[in-house]
This record gives structure tokens, sequence and C-alpha cells, in this order.
């Protein structure tokens, strides 16, 4: 389980830009991956099935705060947070500053494709939309770091 | 086709099916800005992949590890925990009561003699043998008559009950009439004896020591005749397991 949580926390810090909120998200979302496991069919993409829990727990998170807004933000546009120090001392604050600064939506699609990974299907089945959905996320969100980051040469 | 960005990047992305995959590298093969970004989505693809993974924070695995133990109380088991042992202890209950034993051995008389052939095990005449086939399986069986009247031992086997066990069951057959013998696999609320009619056969349930003996048949006069030919077996048979 170990190397799921690391890779869900990476995920997580990426889509929430702060490691206090992608702590509490990982938290829940395993508390509730091992509440479920039986429904869990082996065979299928574990790290898939944890990105749909996951999601769902933002999307509750989200809820309560739109009831509560003094909660802590789970969902943002761009967050402020400074990018985590292992990845300025290696150079490449300039992707994740402008990953960070993506609009929601296109952020989730292009952290579950290229850092996580997933098939656009399994995309899909853990976002809830249509593939053809997913297919102009990922296009949108990368068409917009890749305008970031020229505005921006490393 | 046409540009058609977003086809571009699922084309990079390896995720259209068969037709729009052979389209679109037709059409990057003519078209350079397109296939200047099937470079692009593919080097930013990789860019991102090589991010350096995060370390977790300190004790978030231990913290995960210990909620997990410390579970909220699980409404959905308990939901489904309390029918199940009521219907449970009802079946119990009711699987003891021997007007329900009577019904149960009757219905299963009536199901062995309706079918062709009978379902016999141990196909014998021969007492003894049919014991010996019971010892051989584990069931220590009292000696049964070769024959009554004109009803005579043929063979048999357990039958399963509804009472979910497997009661021995010895068949007797006659011109017209059939007799069974049961030993009831499970424990029967009964003091000494109980004679009933159930679906229309003639029952009689006998106690010796801490088994309960049945007798099925049509007929009464059968089922009489075996009651009587059975008691001084069975007080032999009592005598000895004492």
């Amino acid at each position: 389980m170990l190397p799921q949580m690391r890779s869900l926390f990476g995920a997580a810090y990426r889509m929430t830009g702060n490691a206090h909120d992608a702590e509490d998200l990982v938290q829940e979302t395993f508390l509730r991956a091992y509440r479920a496991l039986d429904r869990f069919e082996s065979g299928s993409n574990a790290r898939a099935w944890l990105h749909t829990i996951l999601q769902r727990v933002r999307t509750d998170a989200f809820r309560r705060k739109q009831r509560r807004p003094d909660t802590v933000e789970l969902l943002g546009e761009g967050p402020e947070v400074a990018p985590p120090q292992d990845a300025l001392a290696s150079g490449r604050e300039d992707l994740e500053r402008a990953l960070a600064a993506l609009p929601d939506v296109f952020r989730t699609a292009v952290v579950l494709r290229d850092v996580q990974e997933l098939s656009y299907a399994e995309i899909a089945a853990t976002l809830g939309v249509p593939v053809g959905t997913v297919m102009s996320r990922i296009h949108r969100g990368r068409s917009l770091l890749r305008e970031a980051l020229t505005r921006r040469p490393s | 086709m046409s540009c058609d960005p977003e086809q571009i990047t699922g084309f990079a992305d390896a995720a259209l099916d068969a037709a729009a995959t052979a389209a679109v590298a037709a059409h990057i093969e003519t078209c350079p800005e397109c296939r200047a970004q099937v470079e692009a989505e593919r080097e930013l693809s990789a860019r991102l992949r090589s991010l350096p993974a995060l370390e977790l924070p300190a004790g978030l695995e231990a913290r995960i590890r210990h909620a997990s133990r410390v579970r909220p109380f699980p409404v959905r088991a308990v939901r489904w925990a309390l029918p199940l042992a009521a219907v449970l202890v009802a079946g119990l209950w009711l699987r003891g009561e021997a007007s329900f034993v009577a019904w149960d051995l009757s219905r299963d008389h009536d199901k062995c003699f309706s079918k062709q052939p009978l379902p016999a095990k141990v196909w014998s005449g021969e007492p003894r043998a049919v014991a010996d086939w019971f010892l051989l399986q584990g069931t220590h069986l009292p000696a049964v008559p070769e024959r009554v009247g004109e009803l005579a031992l043929v063979g048999a086997r357990y039958c399963p009950l509804a009472s979910l066990s497997f009661a021995p069951h010895v068949y007797y057959r006659g011109a017209t009439s059939h007799v069974s013998l049961f030993v009831v696999p499970h424990g029967v609320r009964l003091d000494d004896r109980l004679a009933s009619h159930a679906r229309g056969d003639s029952v009689r349930l006998l106690r010796v020591e801490g088994e309960v003996v049945g007798i099925v048949g049509e007929r009464e006069a059968d089922v009489q005749a075996f009651e009587s030919a059975l008691r001084p077996v069975l007080a032999a048979w009592a005598a000895r397991s004492r």
C-alpha cells in the first residue's frame, strides 16, 4: 500500500497545491478504500479505483465548504503555495508552478493522465465524464501549460 | 481530415480507436503543424511524468493505519446480522418442533417413494447389510426388521431434510403401500412418543434415549404394526447405548 499512498499523495498535492489538504485527502481516501475493499474488483487498476474515491472525497469536501464558507479550501483555482522543495532543487519549478496555476478541471485531468498515467477510459470513469470530455480537458490543460512555459522559459 | 487539435492530443496519447488513429496518422503526414503538436504533446507529457515523486509527510502512513483499525461501528453489517440471526434462531426453534419434524419426514417419504427407481444408496433386504452400510458411513443404527407384515426391507440412504440435515432413511415396500424409518439427526422437543398425521401420511416419532426415530407410512395400520415390531428392538438399542 505504501507506493500507492506515495503516488496518491503526489497527485493530491499537485491537484490541491497544498500539503495539508493533500494529506487530509489521502487519509480520507484510504479510510474509505479500506471500508469499501470488498467492492474492489481484483484485476482492475487499484490506482484508478483510489482516484475515483479521491474525487468523491474532494466533491464532498467542496460541498461541505460551500455550506460552511470558513473551512479550508480544497478546490481552488491557482493555489498560492510554493512547490515542494525537492522540485525546486531539481529545477522543475516552472513546470510545477504552471501546473499549479491551471484551472482545477484541466489540472485534474492532466495530473491523472501525465502524473498518474491513467488511461482516458479510467479518467472518464474516475471523473464521471465522457471520454471526449477527458480528451478535451487534457488538450486544453496541456495547451495552457505550454503557453505558460513559453511565457516564462526555464 | 482537417486539423483537429483535440484529436491530435488523443493521438499523441494513443487513446483513439483504430479508425481515428489511421485518419490522424494520414493527416500528420501532410500537416507539419499537427505533426509539431504531436511532438509537443509527447514532450510535455514526458516532462510531467518525470516530475519527482513527493515524500509522504512524516506520520501520515502511521495515522492512516491507526485510523483504519479504529473503524466506526459497521452499520451495514448490523443491519443484515440482526434479521439473519432472527431467521436462524427461528429456524433452529422450528426444526426442534415435533410437528414440524413429522411434516418434514412425511415430505421426504413421499418424495422418495414417488421416484422411479427408488433413490436408495444401499439395496438389500438383509438388515445386517443395511446396518453395516450405515456403520461404514459412521452411523450406528438399531437392527431394523427384515419384514413387517407384507412390507419388506428394500434399501436405504441418507436423505436431505428441510431442516438442513441428513437423516438415515430406511425403505420398506409392500404391494400397495410403503413405510419409511428415519433416525432424526437433530434435537426434537418430544417427551416419549408422538402419533400424528402429516400431509395424508401416518407418522410416529419415538424417543429412544437421546435419539428420535420416525416411522412414516400411507396406512395407519402399517405404521402401527411397525411401531409394535420396533418397540423391543428400540428397547434393546437403548439398553446397549446406555
